[in-house]
């Protein structure tokens, strides 16, 4: 098996001036934006990717995948006092966060779940992305 | 953008612990690499006592124990590590795992008998209402 670990499926941060950029813009809305923490591996039939997103709720979640670029965000209300905190050390802030990801993911069949603050995805392969065995005929 | 407020000096003791810890083991002013400042925490003030939440995300609640002792609160949370996943199959690691503690220094004149603990959507929410003899108090002055 270990000859099939190539990595099939490359993923990439998109850029930092893109990623701030559609910040600029969020914030434009009166609404913060921090960067989750992303945990992605690769199995032979999938890419799945975890990101921490404490505080939001599924109806606050949005996933998309467009030109090879996979967007996350994932809206969060603010915290309920509702005032500013008197110590702080983190922002109730929402996440958003941007990869590109190769064509050999099938964007039709992504899947989205989100449990205890974390957000899975799973990212099937595209059949040609898959390692394919090719069996050879006898004549 | 909006950077962490600072400047409120009761909650000095609360830095303070940490400040002191990290200075026990040598390391005050150092980013700490296991035993970082986790699960992080923000502190709300009102009349009617304090407000501690605290970013947990992925952590169940039967993995999650909060200790309010004398000016003490503890908050541990374990977090499972998935199973089954090789390292060569990685692409990215950032979330980390394990088991992560806090203790916090609370102030004087909180009722820790009456703390109130939730969990909801990866956020703990842990309430510590005033003790009622440390609420302001309207004495009536009588006329002699």
């Amino acid at each position: 098996m270990e000859e099939n670990k190539i990595e099939d499926v490359k993923t990439m941060p998109v850029t930092k001036e893109a990623e701030a950029a559609r910040m600029d813009v969020e914030a434009t809305r009166g609404e913060t934006f921090v960067t989750p923490r992303v945990d992605i591996y690769e199995t032979d039939d999938e890419l799945v990717l975890t990101a921490d997103v404490p505080g939001t709720t599924k109806e606050g979640v949005e996933v998309g995948l467009e030109d090879g670029v996979l967007e996350i965000t994932a809206h969060r209300k603010a915290e309920s006092p509702g005032s500013e905190p008197d110590y702080a050390e983190y922002r109730p802030a929402s996440f958003y966060r941007a990869f590109s990801v190769s064509d050999a993911v099938d964007a039709e069949k992504i899947d989205a779940s989100l449990a205890d603050g974390v957000l899975t995805l799973t990212l099937p392969k595209a059949p040609k992305a898959k390692p394919r065995k090719i069996e050879v005929r006898g004549g | 953008m909006a950077i962490f407020r600072w400047t409120w000096d009761p909650w000095r003791d609360l830095r303070g612990l940490r400040e002191d810890i990290e200075r026990a083991f040598g390391r005050f002013g150092r980013d700490l690499g296991v035993g970082k400042e986790k699960p992080a925490v923000n502190v709300y003030q009102d009349d009617e006592g304090l407000t501690v939440t605290a970013e947990v995300p992925g952590v169940k609640a039967g993995d999650l124990a909060v200790e309010a002792e004398g000016d003490a609160l503890t908050i541990t949370a374990r977090r499972a590590a998935p199973e089954g996943i090789e390292d060569s199959m990685y692409h990215r690691r950032e979330r980390e795992f394990g088991e992560f503690s806090r203790e916090l220094k609370l102030p004087a004149g909180l009722d820790t008998e009456k703390v109130v603990a939730s969990l909801a959507d990866g956020l703990l929410t842990v309430r510590l209402p005033k003790a009622e003899t440390a609420k302001p108090r309207k004495i009536e002055v009588r006329a002699g």
